[in-house]
């Protein structure tokens, strides 16, 4: 591959990585304030302190929420990105210790797009999401010395 | 003014849409609230229960499990319900850590 081939393939990858970060946290901040009652209910099936789960029926949309509106803004993308990342880190990591057997019992699955994944499932899934944010993260960090095909005014 | 990246909000607005139109339905039921906690002849306490998963109940939708402290709490749907070995009415969406499941078969592990 040239190297502006290479560049454009990336480019488009990156903005790929970014829609998909936006659909997913938008789908899945919304569906679970769209179904409050039950995400409650999940997490208090989780082996967390039961006013940590209430206050966490809110923040975790909220910040899902925060994340994908961030993405938009071409300012604020980086934000989002980070954002993105850390929320994803955080669920990876609490599959990561469900699957490691560091709570006494293993809690029901997740609602949203993942209700139907087994937890395995839901941990490979998750690490895909984090490298791909991971790859976004590192090239809007990376800043921009020659004209790109895809940014012409750069 | 920073601008807004118009594909991305036509992406942002079809998560919005397919949330909504894919949001957990609540159960059309009336669902009630029960505890059930039983005292053994030498005044420790025991649970009965089954899973509930098994016999085909959807957690969320035919009953919610609230995390058991020293009583096992759940509202669930009461035609759907099941007896314990003394005719009292239980719901449980796991297998207790100890007591004994409503074939009489004890659970225990302590």
């Amino acid at each position: 591959m040239t190297s502006n081939v290479k560049r454009l393939f990336f480019a488009r990858a990156e903005r790929l990585v970014i829609a998909l970060l936006v659909l997913l946290f938008m789908y899945t901040g919304f569906n679970k304030l769209f179904g409050l009652h039950q995400f409650k209910a999940t997490l208090y099936n989780q082996p967390i302190p039961h006013n940590l789960a209430a206050a966490l029926a809110w923040i975790f949309p909220c910040l899902e929420i925060i994340a994908a509106s961030c993405l938009l803004f071409g300012r604020t993308q980086y934000a989002g990105i980070l954002l993105s990342l850390i929320l994803l880190g955080i669920f990876t990591g609490y599959i990561g210790a469900i699957l490691l057997h560091l709570f006494p019992k293993i809690p029901c699955s997740c609602g949203g797009i993942f209700r139907h994944l087994s937890w395995q499932q839901h941990f490979v899934v998750n690490l895909g999401l984090v490298g791909l944010t991971l790859f976004v993260l590192f090239r809007l960090r990376r800043p921009p010395t020659e004209k790109s095909p895809l940014n012409p005014s750069i | 003014m920073t601008k807004i990246k118009i594909p991305l909000l036509l992406v942002a607005l079809f998560g919005i849409a397919a949330a909504f139109v894919n949001r957990p339905q609540a159960s059309p039921k009336t669902m009630h609230t029960y505890n059930f906690l039983q005292y053994s002849t030498d005044g420790t306490q025991i649970y009965y229960g089954m899973d509930l998963t098994s016999a085909g109940w959807v957690d969320g939708i035919d009953y919610d499990c609230y995390q058991p402290a020293a009583v096992c709490t759940f509202i669930a749907d009461p035609t759907r319900s099941h007896t314990d070995l003394t005719g009292h009415w239980f719901y449980v969406s796991q297998i207790p850590q100890s007591g004994i499941d409503n074939s009489g078969t004890w659970t225990s592990n302590h």
